[in-house]
């Protein structure tokens, strides 16, 4: 049944705020996971305290009272936004992921508009030329690339690019000891960033060629094509403005459905470049055993999909004004 | 009817190269050790030999292991980790989605809800955290795949649950009074198979894809010689001993490749009109 706009989006509003509450919950049992209780880990990693310390903890998270009320507790910390401490770091969660964001999500905006962009193009080239030569290169590389482990590619492109030729950074987002302008920080930054991108970008490029193929495929058998066609309109023009416009659709839909799946490849190239962002904080959390580190990353990234799936929703609703809302 | 199959799956040359490949390494997987030596942990030869030389084809490794004999294991352990998880998602998944598909109403609401819940998810965090939090083994890391690639399985199998659930043979079987445990393991489940065995063909090259990655993040089970591992733990000598990453990289992409070919194979084999509506 169809619905207003309005409607639409207070119940999508509202199932996004189910969807956060059922990750809070999630990551309530999920700390019960390890072995021992989390104080019993976080002492451990930090290689012992006195008993008073320990004693002290537990009240603090509550684990010298029943499951229930130790989820209560748990459910109002998170609500003031306390995602606990981390002990490795000395630091809140909260503030340590905060500060790793801003260069995880600039690396994901530019490797997703890289995607995208790219994606379409040789997608559409691909659906022009269908069975023909470039439909079958452009098949073959997203298929190539779609088996390709990310981090592997980013460890052959240092290889080429940063230790054979030495065109490139191999690591970091800075060069040390360099007096930076603005400008020429900016040109630094954006040189560190060239191979991070590549390794994680290819792979999304192929997936989106191989939708726009699809896609367009899909819509030139329709009848407003055929039509289009007969009334003269040349066979770009008809790609152009009939095909890919209709095609972008189903597109969006995938771009914001891949958001969780990005996130999981930044941990990958961050790691391997060493990029001081949330996916490498991800991956110190794990050598450094530092729970509540990881559990509050999956909870704020988990958080952050949900809402870009939420305006991908939203968005859609505007550029396709036929699609029925439910 | 079976013959049919397989002349259609063998029609397909990708799919039978893919078949050939998969073949050939698992064969060698298993033979190899006898002729290379048993244990990929045991150092064969000086540190860093360039590959082609003193008779190692792949090199050795930091430690003077032999790369290719690593390799060799290493197709083992992402094979049977790659089959295993798709296995534990398939039992999952396709219970839940029959269910969800056979029982509709507020079941299926419930469960397709569920089923969202994991896809929205940022499914590598979750299976980090899942694998940290039980500890790195086998047996997480196929759990960690599991929950996070069934609601792939659900979906398909709902789906055509739901396509087959008021088809006339089943209505049938409920007019002579079958249980509807029964209609559904006897009557719709045979017949909702074929695209859930397309979709777990494929399901075990993204496991393979997702055992590397925790590999090289540390997260793979110790005990185990895995590509993943090889190119995580290699790494810092990438400057001066490229081929301990370069050739475990170059075995994930050709399994994987190989096996998505093979499930392209089953998709026409196994659902002719689809690939002629193409």
């Amino acid at each position: 049944m169809a619905v207003s706009r309005l409607t639409y989006v207070r119940r999508r509003l509202g199932r996004a705020v189910l969807v956060v509450v059922a990750v809070v919950v999630l990551g309530f049992f999920l700390i019960r996971i390890p072995p021992g209780d989390m104080v019993d880990v976080i002492v451990g990693e930090a290689g012992g305290a006195d008993l008073e310390f320990v004693e002290m903890m537990r009240s603090h998270f509550g684990l010298d009272r029943s499951l229930w009320e130790q989820f209560l507790i748990y459910i109002r910390n998170v609500l003031v936004l306390d995602l606990g401490f981390s002990y490795q770091q000395q630091s809140p969660v909260l503030k340590i992921i905060i500060d790793r964001m801003p260069i995880t999500a600039l690396i994901a905006a530019i490797v997703m508009v890289f995607g995208v962009g790219l994606g379409m193009l040789f997608g559409a080239i691909a659906a022009t030329y269908v069975n023909r030569w470039p439909d079958t290169l452009v098949s073959g590389f997203a298929l190539l690339f779609y088996a390709t482990p990310n981090f592997w590619l980013g460890l052959m492109l240092v290889l080429l690019f940063s230790i054979y030729v030495q065109w490139l950074p191999p690591f970091g987002i800075r060069t040390l000891g360099m007096q930076q302008t603005a400008l020429s920080g900016a040109i630094d930054l954006a040189r560190h960033l060239v191979l991070p991108v590549i390794a994680l970008g290819t792979h999304y490029v192929a997936i989106f060629a191989r939708i726009t193929r699809g896609a367009m495929l899909e819509v030139a058998s329709m009848d407003f094509v055929k039509t289009a066609r007969a009334k003269g309109l040349s066979r770009l023009q008809v790609i152009r403005r009939h095909i890919l416009r209709n095609a972008l659709l189903p597109l969006t839909t995938y771009a914001g459905l891949q958001a969780g799946n990005l996130i999981g490849g930044t941990v990958l190239v961050e790691t391997v470049f060493a990029i001081p962002g949330l996916g490498r904080l991800t991956y110190e959390s794990i050598v450094t055993r530092d729970y509540l580190l990881l559990l509050g990353i999956l909870i704020v990234t988990s958080v952050l999909v949900i809402i870009v799936n939420l305006i991908t929703d939203i968005i859609y609703t505007f550029i396709e004004p036929r699609v029925e809302l439910t | 009817m079976q013959r049919d199959y397989i002349a259609r799956f063998m029609a397909n040359p990708g799919a039978v190269v893919g078949l050939i490949f998969l073949a050939a390494v698992i064969a060698g997987s298993i033979v190899a050790p006898m002729f290379l030596g048993a244990n990929p942990w045991e150092v064969a030869g000086r540190p860093f030999i360039p590959p082609g030389q003193d008779g190692f084809l792949m090199g050795t490794d930091m430690l003077g292991r032999d790369v290719a004999l690593a390799v060799l294991y290493g197709t083992r352990f992402s094979l049977l980790i790659g089959v295993g998880s798709m296995l534990a998602a398939v039992l999952i998944g396709a219970t839940l989605g029959a269910v969800a598909g056979y029982a509709g109403g507020w079941v299926d609401d419930l469960l397709m809800r569920i089923t969202e819940f994991f896809q929205i998810l940022p499914s590598l965090v979750l299976i980090l955290v899942l694998v940290a939090f039980m500890g790195a083994s086998v047996y997480s890391v196929i759990i960690g795949i599991g929950v996070i690639t069934w609601p792939n399985v659900a979906r398909v199998m709902r789906a055509e649950v739901m396509s087959l659930r008021n088809r006339e043979y089943v209505e049938a079987a409920r007019v002579i009074g079958q249980r509807p445990l029964t209609i559904l393991v006897v009557q719709i489940l045979p017949n909702a198979m074929p695209p859930v065995i397309v979709i777990a063909s494929l399901m075990i090259a993204s496991a393979i894809l997702t055992e590397s990655a925790l590999s090289f993040l540390g997260l793979g089970d110790p005990n185990i010689m895995t590509w993943g591992y090889m190119i995580g733990t290699s790494r810092e000598y990438l400057r001066f001993a490229w081929w301990i990453s370069l050739f475990p990289g170059l075995a994930i992409i050709s399994t994987v490749l190989a096996i998505n070919f093979v499930g392209d194979g089953l998709a026409a084999a196994l659902n002719p009109r689809m690939e002629e509506g193409r």
